[in-house]
């Protein structure tokens, strides 16, 4: 084949030259050119290496329906294999590159496979790689997984990034050829609001591959003047470069608008893509039609093409596919294709017609360009090794079989039509199922189960003309339904075509020819594979689809599947309607996963929280982690200091002097109603309805099946109004609990509940130096031990701002909990830490929290982990006698009393390594024996380095364990392997009477 | 603003993006008033805080009510409503004066921030997250849904000026989106 550029005429800027190159080969093209027509342009025979087989390929189509011309693009991260070139608009400085070869496109080593091609039948994987034993695939998998695919993607981050849209519309068009053009102008004019989609980036459609002038203009400058007309309106948003995908329920439409594909790069703030959700009142459907190859032997050959494409290049990018071109058609389009490649000046060395009877019209014209036209004739065969250099016809019988005189007739292009297949993918996709119309020929759109109507070829218009009618009453009907009165004043554009085409010779394959005859061109599935499915009983289309791979691949059969599954109804004689179709799923064309994520990447993954004192710790170098969603400091490293020597220097500074810590992400409830006291009694296992006004209480939640949900604190600020803490992870868990039981099992209650974690900046002050720090910064009330006992609340002032401070301690030491409004979290907290620097004041972090508190013998998350009692957690004594509460009953049964439960005890390290955490305790005999499954005795919740103890300790959970302290261990990681001995102790480490805290 | 909340808005700068036909905005309201009646009691608390804002009328689940004495009522969820910046003397006296049998009134002025968006480009921002149709959405209407797996309260006052309510520790995350989309519709504009 030896494309070349035609001096007049296409939808080019002839002023605008872009350089691109092909597999590192300079070449050029023009503003307007897809890299397919440029690489015609060039002369670029080949194209591509076919996927199993590796035989040449090269541009076969024009558009969605290419099957063949998939290369990658760009190079580094934004390399992106399979991209159809037929999509790909030209940009200067392009890089493209072919795929599926080594070492070049010209000379693949990988084509060798075709030698073998006699054993790559359908089926062939499942048939050779299931023995010699059961396991043989696992070791042949990752050959053919390697040798499988196409193109390899990027390895690294993509640093692009992509948006996402919701839009509501009244009338979405998908499709701004003429009939969608003509949608949306009497849609709009009826007062609707309308979003028009298209796949291009110019409007027209089919209109761009027609010659004859609009109202005077070109296609192109016709249709976009229409655009600019309509989107004057305000009333026509226009998508270009817009693939609707696919149509779900509820008329929900998914598209994907590839915003910058067409730059080297996305300009600033610009999105790669975007993908829109679309709820649209009504749909009209606009898709227009893919025209259906011929399966005949060597049809693969580069420079074979489909006729409507051989015209498209001509038409809108002033390509010549070939220099003598011979098109084999079933129907009035390879006429249109010869007629216009013969006034561009390009020879067409012969029309083979497999009708006897061409449209008398057509046949003259023909005649009048001297196009040698054979009636009754089909293709039967191209010849050529690297690409197309003959074409063998033949004469059909009735039956469409050949027979007599055979021609064999040199050309570089053959162009083949089988008639046309109306885009029907998101009927179907919609709920309809495809109905096959004999008389055309074609599958049409089933049953409409949605707000959806056709216009144009999917709803059986003939012409130009007929699609603009239907395009203008399907406009109408919509606007309609959405309740708008349509306007009757939209005429047709003068010179439209409005010729009614002849019939179509149902033909889909050409059998008797020599060589491969591929029915699926991306997947180089043959006529053999479907004859083979057939025999060995894969009949069913869905089964035939799956044993070959037949419209399996990223162009999903779009120029295959009729063709296939009308082989596989004549294998079985029947009609093609019996035989039916696959079903069409979305996408449509392949969606980039960018566009599904849109922004839910990187950062925005999941959004983050942070506490009113966020910046405070990043801007004094914290090592902040992540817990659920909060932000939160692990430790305050300082100049040269590890995290560790910091996380122990932080723990100790607490034990020996004074430490401050942000406490906001606890949860926070704020409740209200002269009911809250009953409802607290009932939501908590302990006493609460008699907790008096200044003062808190420790407190644990139960599950209705009597595990341990949460502990907190409860704070009666007033009268009327308590503040409830819960543990960070679990307070949005908290809120929705209790406010399902207020509104579905107490509804008498009269408790009003709000979330005010938010509201609060929270911060622990613990330390033997707490107080004195304190006196030296609050007023309004008494510090002293007398004024200010263990479990008081008090209202008062720091430097203005108005705080509540509870004496609570999670450390075991002194302390204190301030809670100021978020507004003055950090002035509280710097003033805190100035008030302090006399009494050698540090902040602390969560490891630090962690450590103290595990030293302590408190729970935390680890330990209230769903499956644990009050009882297991040394608890027992909240669970009241005197009152019921929620998760009673189901605590009591007996086997949550069973002596062997496992219960919360204290780990001591042997060895002074640390505790694996996670690890299970076993007994030495186990350890010794080490047979699985193991026999573990508990596990380790919550390990850590003890600061004022000197050792590795940990808190678990330890079956029968309070009876066992004093007994050796082997805490075992089934991770990481490490064996630790360990002595189990009580959970208390550290000042089990309480001294401390209520000194 | 009270000089607190501008110290914590501080990382929020109110110029930055600022164009044509956008501007993003994010602020501590003056205050922020939840009040909720006990079931069947909504006359009864509507009543009681008449006394307090006497053009005060209970807005239905999504429609926004303008008070003539400044600030405005809205309502999300049935016997629930907040009001949005009435002034400090009648806030205060809202949340003392209400009495217990009609209902609850609960402060949230320092729970959560306002992200105000301006400008002819606001819903093509907005749509980039939510789910709502502007063209069936009236002036003065609220709604309480997500952005980004954010909770967000909407408030639509006009066709280019929408405020979201958010929770503080979510507010940089929203504003980063709000910030990053708002620099997509820019880029957009700039073609």
């Amino acid at each position: 084949m030896s494309g070349f550029r035609l001096n007049n005429g296409g939808h080019i800027d002839r002023e605008r030259k872009l350089r691109f190159t092909f597999d590192g080969q300079p070449m050029t093209g023009y503003e307007g050119d897809s890299l397919a027509s440029a690489l015609l342009a060039n002369g670029q025979e080949t194209v591509a290496r076919s996927f199993k087989y590796h035989r040449r390929r090269g541009i076969y189509a024009a558009g969605a329906d290419e099957p063949n011309a998939l290369v990658g693009l760009r190079h580094g991260a934004r390399h992106e294999p399979n991209c159809r070139a037929t999509g790909v608009e030209l940009y200067d400085g392009l890089m493209a590159e072919s795929q599926n070869r080594w070492p070049s496109l010209d000379f693949d080593i990988g084509a060798m496979n075709g030698l073998f091609s006699p054993f790559f039948v359908a089926g062939f994987y499942y048939k050779t790689f299931m023995g010699p034993t059961r396991h043989a695939w696992m070791f042949y998998e990752k050959f053919i997984r390697k040798a499988a695919g196409m193109g390899k993607a990027s390895m690294e981050p993509d640093p692009d990034h992509y948006d996402a849209r919701h839009a509501w519309c009244d009338v979405l068009v998908v499709g701004a050829g003429p009939a969608g053009l003509a949608a949306a102008r009497s849609a709009a004019d009826a007062g609707a609001d309308v979003l028009l989609a298209d796949e291009l980036p110019v409007p027209g459609g089919s209109l761009l591959s027609e010659t004859t002038k609009l109202d005077g203009k070109t296609s192109l400058e016709w249709t976009r003047r229409e655009i600019a007309t309509l989107t004057k309106t305000g009333r026509v948003h226009y998508l270009p470069r817009t693939t609707v995908y696919g149509y779900y329920d509820d008329n929900i439409l998914g598209a994907v608008e590839r915003v910058s594909d067409h730059h080297p790069l996305p300009q600033a703030g610009q999105p790669r893509h975007r993908h829109w959700t679309i709820k649209a009142r009504r749909v009209v459907l606009a898709t227009g039609a893919l025209e259906r190859p011929l399966v005949f032997a060597n049809n693969d050959l580069p420079g074979v093409m489909l006729s409507g494409a051989v015209r498209s290049y001509a038409n809108r990018y002033a390509v010549a596919a070939g220099r003598r071109v011979v098109i084999a058609t079933t129907n009035d389009s390879g006429y249109r294709t010869a007629i216009d490649l013969a006034h561009a000046g390009v020879e067409v060395a012969c029309l083979a017609d497999a009708r006897h009877e061409p449209p008398a019209d057509l046949a003259a014209e023909a005649e009048g360009l001297a196009i040698p036209v054979r009636t009754g004739s089909t293709i039967l065969a191209a010849e050529g090794r690297k690409a197309v250099t003959g074409a063998i016809l033949t004469e059909l019988d009735a039956e469409g079989r050949p027979h007599g005189k055979q021609e064999s007739i040199r050309t570089d292009c053959l162009a083949v039509s089988g008639g046309w297949s109306p885009v029907i993918h998101l009927t179907a996709q919609a709920g309809g199922k495809p109905q096959y119309d004999a008389e055309r020929g074609q599958f049409m759109p089933g049953e409409v189960l949605q707000d959806w109507q056709p216009a144009g070829a999917i709803g059986g218009a003939d012409s130009l003309s007929e699609a603009w009618q239907q395009g203008l009453q399907a406009g109408s009907a919509a606007a309609r339904d959405c309740g708008l009165t349509p306007s009757s004043e939209t005429s047709a554009p003068e010179g439209l075509d409005s010729r009614k085409p002849g019939s179509t010779r149902l033909l889909f394959q050409v059998q008797g020819g020599k060589g491969k005859a591929f029915v699926d061109l991306q997947h180089d599935v043959t006529a053999r594979d479907v004859r083979l499915a057939h025999q060995e009983g894969f009949v069913s289309v869905e089964h035939l689809k799956r044993y070959t791979t037949l419209g399996m691949a990223a162009d999903q059969g779009k120029t295959s599947n009729i063709n296939g599954l009308a082989m596989m109804a004549s294998l079985l004689d029947v009609p093609l309607d019996v035989a039916g179709t696959t079903r069409f799923r979305p996408p449509y064309t392949p969606v980039s996963l960018g566009a599904l994520a849109g922004r839910s990447t990187g950062t925005h993954f999941r959004p983050l929280r942070r506490t009113p004192l966020h910046d405070w710790h990043v801007e004094k170098g914290a090592v902040m982690v992540e817990v659920g969603l909060w932000q939160r400091p692990r430790a305050y490293p300082g100049e040269g200091e590890s995290l560790i020597d910091a996380i122990r220097r932080e723990a100790r500074t607490v034990r020996e002097r004074v430490g401050l810590t942000d406490v906001s992400t606890l949860g926070k409830i704020e409740i209200k109603g002269p009911d809250a006291p009953e409802f607290l009694d009932r939501v908590y296992s302990n006493r609460m309805g008699n907790l008096k006004v200044g003062r808190a209480r420790y407190g644990l939640m139960l599950r209705t099946d009597g595990m341990v949900f949460d502990d907190g604190t409860l704070w009666r600020l007033e009268e009327n109004r308590y503040l409830m803490t819960t543990t960070t992870g679990n307070a949005g868990g908290v809120m929705k609990h209790l406010e399902f039981l207020l509104a579905a099992v107490w509804p008498e209650l009269k408790v009003h509940l709000v979330s005010v974690s938010d509201l609060w900046s929270g911060c622990a002050i613990a330390g033997p130096n707490s107080r004195a720090v304190l006196q030296t910064c609050v007023s309004g009330t008494e510090l002293d031990n007398d004024s200010f006992r263990p479990m008081d609340v008090k209202a008062a002032e720091i430097d203005g701002a108005p705080v509540w401070i509870a004496r609570l301690s999670y450390s075991g030491e002194l302390a204190y909990e301030v809670y100021t409004p978020a507004p003055h979290g950090e002035a509280v907290w710097k003033n805190l830490l100035q008030s302090g620097k006399p009494q050698g004041i540090v902040p602390y972090g969560l490891e630090a929290l962690g450590s103290l508190r595990i030293e302590k013998g408190h729970v935390a998350g680890p330990e209230l982990d769903g499956r644990t009692t009050a009882d297991d957690l040394g608890l027992g004594g909240l669970m009241s006698k005197k009152k019921h509460f929620l998760g009673e009953a189901l605590a009591r049964r007996e086997a949550m009393l069973e002596a062997d439960r496992p219960q919360l005890v204290g780990l001591v390290s042997g060895n002074g390594q640390p505790i694996p955490p996670g690890a299970q305790l076993l007994d030495s005999k186990t350890v010794r024996e080490k047979e699985p499954p193991l026999d573990a005795q508990g596990h380790v919740s919550s390990p850590t380095y003890g600061a004022a103890i000197g050792k590795y300790i940990a808190l678990a959970l330890l079956h029968d364990g309070r009876a066992r302290h004093g007994e050796s261990l082997t805490a075992s990681s089934p991770l990481t392997g490490e064996e630790v001995p360990v002595v189990v102790v009580s959970p208390h480490f550290y000042d089990p009477e309480g001294a401390r805290m209520n000194a | 603003m009270p000089e607190a909340a501008r110290t914590i808005l501080k990382r929020f700068p109110t110029d930055t993006a600022e164009a044509a036909g956008l501007q993003l905005r994010l602020e501590r309201p003056h205050n922020l008033l939840q009040c909720m009646a006990w079931p069947g009691q909504k006359d009864a608390l509507a009543k009681a805080m008449e006394q307090v804002l006497p053009s005060l009328a209970w807005p239905e689940p999504g429609q926004l009510f303008p008070l003539e004495e400044g600030g405005s009522f809205f309502s999300t969820a049935p016997g629930s409503a907040m009001l949005l910046d009435v002034d400090a003397e009648r806030a205060a006296r809202l949340v003392a004066d209400i009495p217990m049998e009609t209902g609850s009134v609960f402060d949230q002025s320092d729970s959560r921030l306002l992200l105000d968006l301006q400008g002819s480009g606001v819903q093509e921002v907005l749509a980039s997250g939510l789910i709502v149709n502007f063209a069936a959405w009236p002036d003065r209407c609220v709604a309480a849904t997500m952005i980004e797996h954010i909770d967000v309260t909407v408030v639509r006052w006009h066709a280019e000026h929408f405020s979201l309510l958010v929770t503080r520790s979510y507010a940089q995350s929203l504003w980063d989106w709000a910030y990053e989309t708002s620099a997509n519709f820019l880029a957009r504009q700039a073609g």
